[in-house]
């Protein structure tokens, strides 16, 4: 198991007389390997809660444990960070050395790693996350999906088991947006844990797991099809489902029959096609048929 | 005709100019917006968008090119460029993060009370500019620390709103909004660009807005035109429709399709008859219903049949 939490409650604020709490009794458990998408409304607590799966924030009640470490033990604080590497939405603010292969040396560097072995996770890095021949490119002349890249590059770096998103998409354009999933996704499928924070509800249908936070606790904790496909629910926590679910779910207010429970792009066309050939059939027979009347 | 509200023309831009780094971000832009128009510009990381924006109200100089206002050029020395910037209101990225005040209305009513607006009016400014973003006016005495994003960003928004600009450019206004509080934000600029019905006949809609966005989504549900920009040019412009229905110049500029209209040509493609042009989760649905009640070929949702291949 890669983390454990047990009645985690966070206030930004709990000096005050009357605390207002961030996060309220949250209880879970993610794997190793997993790839979990957190979603919820603004201010709901997404970042909060990624922020104590590398003890950047620290539990005003209860425990999180993340791989077998309590995050409230002081001395352990850097094997935690290690572990779980932080990619932000803004790739310049995490930006601090001059070229690709410094940014991605750092973390490594301060670790107290050798150098023979800091230019073998540099290049393993840059090959995982896309940057291969960059390396002594400046940051500066970097494009932001190519920053973004580096951010995992140099988390990468220092060989987490996790890869923890907040948002980090959500400032790219198209392209690199693309690139950067399939990046996730690569890494992902060779055994790598993701949590990604988003507000993008497609980008949420492809995780293995969602968990969906209102006022600061768990509301639902499933897989995408499952949770994503409950429409009025989403709706009461500020949520929309994905693409494939609102026009499946559209079509079917004026089809009845149709049905509700499509979930990719694929599902849905093939329900479509089936049902508009088995239509073009039904409708050749019938033209069969009535040339043979006239003709008798 | 009537003056535009904005007009650019032959603007070019370099970042670092006369150096080893020179670098150009605008070369040769036209752009035009007039009142009642709502105005998309599209365009991958580093098209060139925020220079753009960066010109509309003054913030940057045209090094060539001529930037006008109401017909009145900013590099005119006459130009009060003050009241340029009270006439273009320009929200930047991620607003919420320039709230400072300690109440939410203080934060509403610090550029009128800049400008030394007697109290009555601030008041007005305040109450019309929340409820122009759908806050209560009651929403003055909340605590700014304790909104959240998007009711801060609203906050933001509203600031701008009661300076009363006629051109309102926004960039990248929903981003890192949860899907409620887009689409909240959505409807809000919709009514506020229509703006108090127009008195007596004749009178022609006042406001405008330019809007900023990789959510393709906004860009169907908010404008009527775009300029799709890319490497610092206009490649493509002409009505939204238009310009997001050419897929191949979309993805060449790295602008995404929209998921409706990439799932229409999916479908087209597979029964091998011609694509309908659905921009919205609506037409798309009332297109398929069509196709599957009866119809062999895929219907426009507007009724305009196209003419199909294989019949």
């Amino acid at each position: 198991m890669l983390v454990r939490i047990e009645h985690l409650s966070f206030s930004y604020n709990e000096a005050q007389r009357s605390p207002s709490y961030a996060l309220t009794d949250v209880n879970l458990t993610i794997d190793d390997g997993e790839y979990v998408a957190i979603a919820g409304h603004n201010g709901s607590g997404k970042t909060t809660l990624l922020k104590h799966l590398n003890a950047l924030l620290l539990p005003v009640e209860g425990n999180v444990w993340v791989s077998g470490l309590n995050t409230r033990e002081r001395g352990r604080l850097t094997d935690v960070r290690r572990a779980m590497g932080m990619v932000f939405q803004d790739p310049a603010a995490q930006i601090i050395q001059s070229t690709v292969e410094e940014e991605v040396a750092f973390g490594p560097e301060n670790l107290g790693v050798s150098p023979e072995e800091i230019a073998l996770r540099v290049a393993r890095a840059l090959r995982a996350s896309g940057l291969e021949g960059l390396g002594e490119r400046p940051c500066g002349f970097l494009s932001i999906g190519q920053k973004q890249l580096l951010s995992i590059a140099a988390t990468l770096a220092m060989e987490p088991r996790c890869l923890l998103l907040d948002e980090a998409t959500s400032m790219l354009d198209w392209p690199a947006r693309v690139r950067f999933i399939e990046t996730i996704e690569g890494l992902h499928r060779r055994g790598m844990a993701v949590v990604s924070v988003t507000q993008d509800m497609d980008e949420a249908a492809r995780a293995e797991r969602v968990i969906v936070l209102s006022e600061g606790r768990v509301a639902m904790d499933g897989p995408p099809r499952e949770i994503l496909t409950r429409v009025d629910r989403l709706a009461v926590l500020g949520l929309e489902p994905p693409s494939t679910v609102r026009l499946a779910r559209k079509i079917g207010e004026t089809l009845h029959g149709f049905p509700s429970d499509l979930f990719t792009v694929s599902e849905l066309a093939d329900e479509i096609e089936r049902r508009v050939r088995g239509k073009r059939h039904r409708k050749g027979l019938r033209s069969h048929v009535g040339a043979k009347g006239k003709n008798a | 005709m009537p003056v535009p509200l904005i007009e650019i023309r032959d603007l070019s831009y370099v970042y670092n100019r006369g150096t080893r780094l020179a670098v150009c971000a605008l070369e040769q832009i036209s752009v035009e917006v007039s009142a009642g128009e709502v105005v998309g510009i599209l365009g991958a990381n580093g098209s060139g968008k925020s220079t753009l924006l960066c010109h509309m109200n003054g913030l940057f100089k045209p090094q060539t090119g001529v930037v006008r206002v109401d017909g009145r050029s900013l590099a005119d020395r006459s130009t009060d460029i003050r009241a340029v910037r009270r006439r273009v209101g320009l929200v930047f990225q991620n607003p919420e993060d320039q709230v400072f005040e300690r109440f939410a209305g203080d934060d509403v009513a610090f550029g009128p009370r800049s400008l030394g607006l007697p109290r009555e009016e601030v008041r007005r400014r305040v109450k019309e500019a929340m409820e122009a973003v759908g806050l209560p006016f009651a929403f003055k005495d909340r605590l700014t620390e304790e909104l959240s994003r998007g009711q801060k960003r609203r906050i933001a928004l509203a600031g701008i709103l009661a300076l009363e600009p006629g051109l309102l450019v926004l960039d990248e206004p929903t981003a890192n909004l949860d899907p409620m509080g887009r689409r909240d934000l959505i409807a809000s600029l919709k009514g506020w660009v229509l703006g108090p019905a127009p008195r007596g006949p004749g009178r022609a809609r006042e406001r405008a807005v330019v809007i900023v966005s990789h959510a393709i989504d906004d860009i169907v549900e908010l404008a009527d035109r775009v300029y799709l920009l890319a490497a610092g040019k206009i490649v493509a412009e002409g009505p939204v429709r238009e310009v997001l229905a050419r897929r191949a110049v979309l993805a060449k500029n790295g602008i995404q399709t929209p998921f409706c209209a990439s799932f229409m040509a999916e479908l087209a493609n597979r029964l091998k008859s011609p694509t309908v042009d659905a921009m919205t989760i609506d037409e798309a649905a009332s297109a398929v219903a069509e196709l599957l009640k009866g119809n062999n070929r895929l219907q426009h949702p507007m009724g305009k049949a196209r003419p199909s291949g294989n019949g």
